[in-house]
């Protein structure tokens, strides 16, 4: 809310500037966001008057003023805007004059015509948002011509953030109340002179039928004749502007003042658009219409609320007027509506129809039951005073009634322990009087509370107790340390994502965080249905490049290395820990819901694009591959303390992402797969814009993580010297690696230690279609030179491979 | 026997001049051949010390062995000089240019948001806090109503909403179930509040979603991390201890506090939570809107109501509760200017982060 400091001194003094002014209110929960100066921050504009307007000579958009700035001196000033005609006055900034934002205005030619100045615009004056035509001043009592307009439009004006607890202070009146409960000063209420109605005799008279009295706890109405609606009077506009609202005309402007001032929404309706005369408070027909003020035709439903004569909707209650009781300039008679409405309702409409306003805004965050009519009399007041109109009905009210105030008993001691501060029932009274509680002590320790009538928000001893708080001051509050009961110890279940982050970092892998919402464009690029049944999509998504929860981490993956290339960085190295998200049935390790039918589960994935090292003296490095990765994988695993995995080729069962010849799954000692990995292929590549050859792991974090054996026990290392041997096999080509060093693995015996593939060899003295392996062999006996053992365990791996894969020992 | 004795004094002092002469390794091992051999000169003479009368053949023997002693000596001496001119001739030739960098080894860099989630994790793990962490795809139920947040409340403006779509509908609608996505950490608190009994103290770091514009201070997906804090005797006061604790450990021992009331409907009393402005320090700056302030976190006394939806006896129990934006904590740490680089995977933005840390 903007609030002008001017404005807010007629109903309080304080002797505070605006900064310290915007500490306290902030340190009592009304935080100022930010405080503009309006008129502060520009010097040498004056009150000008318009002598001419004409056409300029060399441009169609542009016109050519002559101004009268005091003193008999006359300006020639080139101008855009077409809202100007002579005998208006203006604002004129000088020759020197700097406006808001710090723009100098400097003598210029404008094609080919001398500037001796600007005409402003209210948004050039950081008094309004008005951009589109120049700031119209009033009349020359309050302009006159030449002065200094600094003094005279300029305001100080905060921004305050009242939270939607606190309806009742979203207005100068209930700002101010605050600033005299902790000033102490005392709280002005604005002046309302007597209304004159009409005897009760012959008058007419408004019919209300409020059809749905929980929807409308309250409905005031009340009907003006003779009604002259021209534009209001400049302070009040000056006012609406450093506000915030546009100037429409007198009666709007009474009503959105009013609404200000009070915080009491109003609406004028234009009497003559409602021959019935009665006013119906109802909920809408399905399929009913109405053209609101904006002229938007808006189709209507039964949850919303509308008020309607006899036979149509008249207006959304709360939110916008009809159009066909529109207050126009040639208005004469007005029926000024000042009521309750039900928020949720309110505020369920207005986020149907997207009609957000000011008046919806205080509806949803409610209002008093005794505001309607008080404010409805200030609002009277002012329009009598300015159109001339007298009151032509009486007050009509639906619940004139006044409930009591509420009371709530709050035990003290219950109050201490939840603020930590010591209180007794003289204390309580002395903070919560100024702020209009009425405080009573109560036998047991306890005190009877009265709230104000305008405090909606406090129903409930913790409310009071925060009250208590504020008016206390949340500064004085000593800050006690954690105290020692401790809850028991559980480990950190993000210890095993930070160890892998970790890891992966160390081996040269740079982290990414990207977005969990991906799009079915995403998804269709690798080769994934973007309709499928198991993806969790969003109904409201902010784009549909973000309306799927990623079903795999490949489509992030690939679009962070495309993010890259694009940026030039052509070997991007990356990794992300994130969820995955899927809708039916939960397949996988460690999968969370909240019982929707729906799962997400951590997820690591890692995409190698490009050489691990830039090109060097040593020559060019190979390019990131299969082998590559796995490396990388198996290292990781490693560095857990998780058993190596092993690689299934997926030709056929792959993920659509990967190369259907370069695709495994991660499997584990007992054969479950826990992810995948490969080549990415090269229609996919091509799909994201990626060159080479790009290769790409998805594994679960959960099934990784249940893999790490929880206690890592070891034995003395061997006294007796290790024993290598190398074996070298003829095989048929085609016959897995994998397979190979399984049989050589499972037959070694316990005294095998590493096997590791060391060479590889194809050439037309093997014969066609074989190939020869040497793999590396150590065996760790127990004393040394224990040749028989290591003799039987080769005899025993010879005779498995000949057996199980055909082999040729070399 | 003098004859001997002459020669013997001639083999020494010839093969100290012949020593000093020879200035190669062959030419020392050729001296040695020719005087220590089995036919070297010396070996020859001392044949001869057989042959002496028996009354010298102790004198004569004695230097002898002396002369060979000597000889030997020098010779190895000059061997070793000559094979450390050798290896000093050789290391001469082999510099290699020290200023040349090393062989790149690639360096990983780790994303500066979970690495502030790290440290907060480490930070209230010190405190006794242990880490509680709920599903991201929640139920209206538990993001908003178990927290006092009923539906058409305008406090619901707080957190606008990413709704699940219901199976199948085109064009989508909201989920039939009420499935959406958490637009905070708050409902793990709940779950916490079920799953645990008191004293609990957990923090709920996680990802979570927002139907919100995207700008430099924005973005739809974020981190937040919530803090919930359960049992008999905890107060405000207690609160405010703990947060201004963390405020130190988080930015340092000098860093300035403020605690003043807030507006969270799941929260009474509430608390906004600043510290003095991380830029400049307090005398105000544009990064601070010239208050001298940042807010990085909202706090309050949980609920009553809140406090039921978990189960546990608002009579009994009391508690605290506090949450914050990792991102904007992590752009105030590294002065980021733009909360959008946060998500994505620009390397040239995230390569300035160390992944040691």
């Amino acid at each position: 809310m903007l609030v002008p400091l001017s404005w807010l001194r007629d109903y309080v003094d304080f002797d505070l500037s605006a900064r310290a002014l915007a500490e306290e209110l902030t340190l009592r929960g009304m935080e100022v966001q930010r405080i503009d100066v309006a008129g502060a921050d520009w010097t040498d504009v004056v009150v000008g008057r318009l002598l001419s307007v004409e056409r300029h000579p060399n441009a169609d958009k542009l016109w050519l003023t002559r101004v009268e700035v005091g003193d008999g001196e006359q300006l020639q000033v080139v101008c855009g805007a077409d809202n100007i005609v002579p005998g208006q006055l203006v604002p004129v900034a000088r020759v020197g004059a700097t406006l808001a934002g710090g723009r100098l205005i400097e003598r210029s030619k404008i094609r080919g015509v001398a500037s001796q100045g600007m005409l402003c615009s209210a948004i050039e004056l950081g008094i309004g948002a008005d951009a589109e035509g120049i700031h119209i001043l009033g009349t020359a009592d309050e302009f006159p011509l030449g002065a200094d307009l600094r003094p005279i439009l300029g305001e100080v004006v905060l921004d305050v953030d009242v939270k939607p607890n606190r309806g009742d202070a979203l207005s100068m009146v209930g700002l101010a109340r605050e600033i005299a409960a902790f000033t102490g000063a005392p709280l002005r209420l604005p002046t309302v002179s007597p209304v004159t109605e009409p005897t009760a005799d012959g008058a007419p008279h408004i019919g209300l039928q409020i059809e749905d009295a929980e929807a409308c706890p309250r409905f005031t109405a009340r009907l003006f004749e003779g009604i002259s609606n021209g534009p209001s009077p400049a302070w009040m506009q000056g006012r609406l502007l450093a506000a915030g609202m546009r100037p429409i005309s007198a009666v709007v402007d009474v009503t959105n003042y009013v609404m200000h001032e009070l915080g009491q929404p109003m609406h004028a309706y234009d009497a003559d658009g409602m021959p019935g005369g009665r006013i119906v408070v109802r909920r809408a027909r399905d399929g009913e219409r109405l053209t609101t003020i904006d002229h938007q035709d808006r189709l209507l439903d039964a949850r919303m609320l509308v008020i309607a004569d006899e036979g149509r909707p008249i207006g959304l209650a709360g939110i916008m007027g009809g159009e066909d009781t529109e207050v126009t300039a040639v208005t004469t008679r007005v029926i000024l509506e000042s009521a309750i409405f039900h928020g949720p309702t309110i505020r369920n409409t207005a986020r149907r129809l997207g009609l957000r306003s000011e008046a919806s805004m205080r509806h949803e965050k409610g209002i008093a039951h005794d505001l309607p009519s008080a404010a409805g009399d200030r609002a009277a007041a002012l329009i009598v005073e300015i159109t001339g109109a007298r009151i032509a009905s009486s007050l009509a009210d639906s619940h004139p009634e006044m409930a009591a105030p509420i009371q709530i008993d709050v035990a003290l001691d219950r109050a201490e322990r939840l603020l930590g501060i010591e209180l007794d029932a003289e204390m309580v009274e002395r903070l919560l009087q100024p702020l209009g509680f009425d405080v009573a002590p109560i036998p047991g320790g306890a005190v009877r509370v009265a709230v104000p009538t305008h405090r909606l928000d406090v129903v409930a001893p913790e409310d009071v107790a925060e009250e208590i708080a504020r008016s206390y001051g949340y500064g004085r509050i000593v800050g006690r340390l954690p105290r020692p009961t401790l809850p028991p110890f559980r480990p950190d279940p993000g210890q095993g994502r930070h160890r892998v982050r970790r890891i992966l970092a160390g081996l040269g892998v740079d982290e990414v965080v990207t977005h969990a919402l991906v799009g079915p464009a995403d998804l269709a690029r690798g080769g994934l249905d973007p309709g499928g049944p198991s993806l969790v999509r969003v109904a409201n998504p902010l784009a549909d490049q973000h309306s799927v929860l990623r079903p795999t981490m490949y489509p992030s993956l690939l679009a962070a290395l495309a993010e890259n290339v694009r940026q030039r960085r052509l070997d991007p190295w990356i990794f992300e820990v994130g969820k995955i998200y899927w809708a039916g049935a939960s397949a996988e390790a460690g999968a969370e819901t909240a019982g929707t039918g729906r799962f997400e589960a951590w997820q690591l994935g890692v995409a190698l694009l490009g050489p691990r090292m830039p090109r060097s003296v040593d020559g060019q490095p190979a390019e990131a591959d299969v082998a590559e990765l796995k490396g990388m994988i198996a290292a990781l695993h490693a560095s857990l303390g998780a058993p190596i995995p092993a690689y299934r080729p997926a030709a056929q069962a792959r993920d659509p992402h990967l190369h259907p010849g370069r695709a495994a799954d991660l499997v584990d000692g007992g054969g479950h797969a826990y992810g995948t990995l490969g080549e990415i292929d090269p229609r996919v590549a091509a799909a994201w814009d990626l060159p080479g050859r790009p290769v790409a792991a998805n594994l679960s974090l959960a099934a990784m993580f249940d893999l790490v054996a929880e206690q890592i026990r070891v034995g003395e290392p061997q006294a007796a010297q290790p024993i290598d041997r190398d074996l070298a096999v003829l095989l048929d080509e085609g016959t897995a690696i994998g397979e190979l060093l399984r049989l050589i693995r499972s037959n070694g015996g316990p005294h095998l230690v590493e096997a590791r593939l060391f060479d590889q060899y194809r050439g037309s003295q093997l014969g066609t279609g074989k190939v020869s392996y040497a793999v590396a062999l150590r065996f760790q006996p127990a004393t040394t030179g224990d040749e028989r053992l290591v003799e039987r365990a080769m005899k025993r791996i010879q005779g498995a491979l000949q057996h199980h894969l055909g082999a040729v020992i070399r | 026997m003098t004859d001997l004795h002459a020669r013997l004094e001639e083999v020494r002092t010839t093969a100290r001049d012949r020593l000093a002469a020879a200035d190669s390794l062959s030419a020392v091992e050729a001296l040695r051949r020719a005087v220590l051999g089995r036919s070297g000169e010396l070996t020859q003479l001392l044949r001869g010390v057989a042959d002496v009368d028996a009354a010298d053949r102790p004198r004569i023997g004695q230097l002898a062995n002396a002369a060979r002693d000597e000889i030997d000596l020098s010779i190895r001496n000059r061997l070793a000089e000559l094979e450390s001119q050798v290896l000093d001739e050789r290391l001469g030739s082999e510099g290699i240019d020290m200023s040349a960098p090393g062989r790149p080894v690639r360096v990983g860099h780790l994303h500066p948001t979970l690495s502030v989630e790290r440290d907060l994790r480490e930070i209230f793990h010190a405190f006794g806090f242990e880490i509680f962490e709920g599903p991201e795809i929640e139920t209206e139920a538990m993001n908003f109503e178990a927290l006092n947040i009923p539906a058409d409340h305008p406090s619901r403006d707080l957190w606008d909403t990413l709704y699940v779509a219901e199976p199948g509908s085109d064009p989508p609608r909201p989920a039939e179930d009420g499935t959406i996505l958490r637009t905070h950490t708050s409902p793990v608190q709940i779950r916490a509040m079920r799953e645990l009994s008191p004293p609990i103290r957990v923090i709920t770091p996680g990802r979570c979603f927002r139907y919100e514009a995207v700008d430099a201070s924005h973005n739809f997906e974020f981190f937040q991390v919530e803090g919930l804090v359960v049992d008999r005797e905890t107060s405000l006061a207690d609160l405010k201890g703990m947060l201004e604790e963390f405020a130190r450990a988080l930015y340092g021992e000098a860093t300035g506090t403020r605690f003043r009331p807030g507006y969270y409907p799941f929260t009474e009393p509430s608390v906004a939570f600043d510290v003095s402005c991380l830029v400049c320090g307090g005398p105000g700056c544009p990064a601070c809107g010239r208050s001298g302030w940042m807010t990085i976190l909202g706090a309050g006394m949980v609920h009553p109501t809140v406090l039921r939806a978990g189960g546990l006896d608002p009579d009994t129990y009391q508690g605290y509760a506090f949450g914050m934006g990792l991102d904007r904590i992590t752009l105030l740490r590294h002065g980021i200017p733009d909360l959008r680089l946060l998500m994505g995977a620009d390397l040239r933005f995230l390569s300035q982060f160390p992944g040691g840390r």
